[in-house]
């Protein structure tokens, strides 16, 4: 269950609806922007556009959805001061909200990569490294929800670790894609255009990565940004 | 933490037959800082208060086990003169109880009982008093009337300037903004952010947003004991105690 290990109600009746229904709020935020990628991502792999105006129309809703989580958070701050879990829950949701506002704007940029690339009409490129990347950033997104929805610290800690290894994907598929664009300089347009989709992959697997710890702080109240490997803390599955 | 000022071991109280109101309590205060003491009604805290300084001995069948070190030396010594404890360790009760006279003898008194004579002495050392607990301003044009006339927020702190008059090394202050309004209370909470450069200071409040407010460390007491003891931003972002977060998070215990 998001938020605390033991799942006492608060005196407040009301306090407690409040936290619910931003918990609620923060999943389906979660849930829109992971939508939202797999479209852009779709868009792009299948050279679709209508699929693309569909991620670029829908980025609205997640700038809604933003502005409210944003709008419960500092409400409970200000009427409700809440301490320890609570206060640890509202801050993480403070930043998985900005980090998944920020997935959905690289979302909307591959979106507009994929239209530009659909019109350009250059059908060349097959997207090999897109798709190497592109699968991986989406099951750690995936995994940084799940982390999310199910409070799971070890999850998160995993997360956090292999975020490292999806950086080197990123560089290895940037350093094929500018060799192909030296070899074939008649494509150089498309593979910009790729090479952006890919810089945008490479930011959510930041982001969710920022998730994780997010989660970590919210359960255990521990900052384990910039941390090496080494200085991560261990903890056992309960 | 540097040598602690005061070192409580082991301390249990109880008023007579009945259970003990205070079991196994060990706390040890820093010097200059300001401890909130956080708890329900009735966990024990203005008994705790009152052990520091031994005023709880003045109730009938009071029973005291444990120790209590102040500046390394034991309150319960022999030679230990309870009068003197309680000049050095100041206490301000949980009500607000100015003395039936006027607002200078108010501050005078503890003075006078200390066996202070000289008029420009008592007079330097009230205007003093009054000053650092932020009142002289509103009183000085008036410090013959009733301490009755005035109103609650400033009994509140003329009773503070009571007790540091004497000059305590260590000031207990039992719900010192207790029934005053918010300005009157930022005020209080102004004036004990101030005066814990020249004492160490302990506040008992029910006010959880107060004791994080005000204090460097709180303990959180339940039925007599001790919960959890720590700095304050940790108690009040990540208590390890699930007890401690269900009060502080206002849950059904
Ligand atoms: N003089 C006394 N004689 C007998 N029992 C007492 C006496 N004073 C306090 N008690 C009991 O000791 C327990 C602790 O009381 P205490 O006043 O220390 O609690 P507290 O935490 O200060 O409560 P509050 O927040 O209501 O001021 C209570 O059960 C109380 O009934
Ligand atoms: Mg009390």
């Amino acid at each position: 269950m998001l938020g605390n290990e033991h799942q006492k109600q608060h005196i407040s009746g009301q306090f407690n609806s409040e936290l619910e229904t931003l918990k609620n709020d923060i999943l389906a935020m979660g849930g829109l922007v992971e939508s939202q990628l797999t479209l852009a991502v779709a868009a792009l792999l299948e050279k679709n556009s209508a699929k693309a105006l569909l991620v670029i129309e829908n980025d609205q809703s997640v700038n809604a959805l933003e502005r409210r989580i944003d709008q419960e958070c500092a409400r409970i701050l200000a009427r409700r001061q809440p301490a320890a879990g609570d206060l640890r829950l509202v801050l993480a949701v403070l930043k998985i909200n900005l980090n998944l506002e920020r997935v959905g704007d690289e979302a909307a940029k591959i979106a507009k990569q994929a239209k530009v690339i659909v019109e350009s009409n250059d059908s060349g490129s097959q997207f090999v490294q897109l798709r190497q990347l592109a699968r991986p950033v989406m099951r750690t997104l995936r995994q940084s929800l799940d982390a999310l929805a199910r409070s799971d610290v070890m999850l998160a800690l995993q997360i956090v670790r292999e975020d490292v290894s999806l950086d080197t994907l990123y560089g290895e598929a940037m350093r094929a894609l500018i060799k192909h664009m030296q070899a074939n300089p008649v494509a150089i347009g498309t593979v910009l255009n790729e090479l952006w989709a890919l810089k945008a992959l490479e930011r959510i697997g930041d982001h969710a990565s920022n998730v994780g710890e997010q989660v970590i702080y919210m359960v255990k109240g521990q900052d384990v940004r910039h941390l090496t490997a080494g200085e991560m803390p261990v903890w056992h599955s309960e | 933490m540097t040598q602690p000022i005061i070192e409580i071991k082991d301390l249990a109280l109880s008023y007579g037959p009945q259970q003990a109101v205070l079991n196994n309590i060990q706390l040890s205060l820093e010097r200059n800082s300001v401890t909130a003491i956080i708890g329900a009604s009735g966990s024990g805290k203005s008994s705790l208060l009152r052990c520091l300084n031994r005023l709880v001995e003045l109730t009938p069948n009071a029973r005291i086990t444990g120790d209590i070190m102040f500046e390394g030396e034991s309150i319960f010594g022999a030679r230990v003169d309870p009068t003197i404890l309680r000049q050095r360790i100041g206490m301000v009760f949980q009500k607000p109880n100015p003395f039936p006279m006027s607002i200078f003898e108010n501050v005078a008194y503890g003075l006078r009982l200390a066996g202070e004579k000289s008029p420009r002495v008592l007079q330097e050392k009230v205007e003093q008093a009054l000053l650092a607990a932020a009142l002289w301003d509103e009183v000085r044009d008036r410090l013959d009337a009733q301490a009755a006339v005035l109103s609650g927020g400033q009994q509140q702190r003329l009773v503070i300037a009571r007790a540091i008059a004497v000059e305590p090394e260590v000031l207990l202050l039992d719900e010192p903004a207790s029934s005053l309004d918010p300005i009157s209370t930022l005020r209080i909470e102004e004036l004990i952010y101030r005066l814990k450069q020249d004492f160490t200071i302990v506040v008992v409040t029910h006010n959880m947003q107060q004791a994080a407010r005000v204090s460097d460390w709180a303990a959180f007491m339940h039925d007599g004991t001790i919960v959890e003891y720590d700095n304050t931003t940790t108690l009040f972002t990540n208590p390890r105690e699930v007890r401690t977060e269900d009060y502080i998070t206002g849950r059904f215990g």
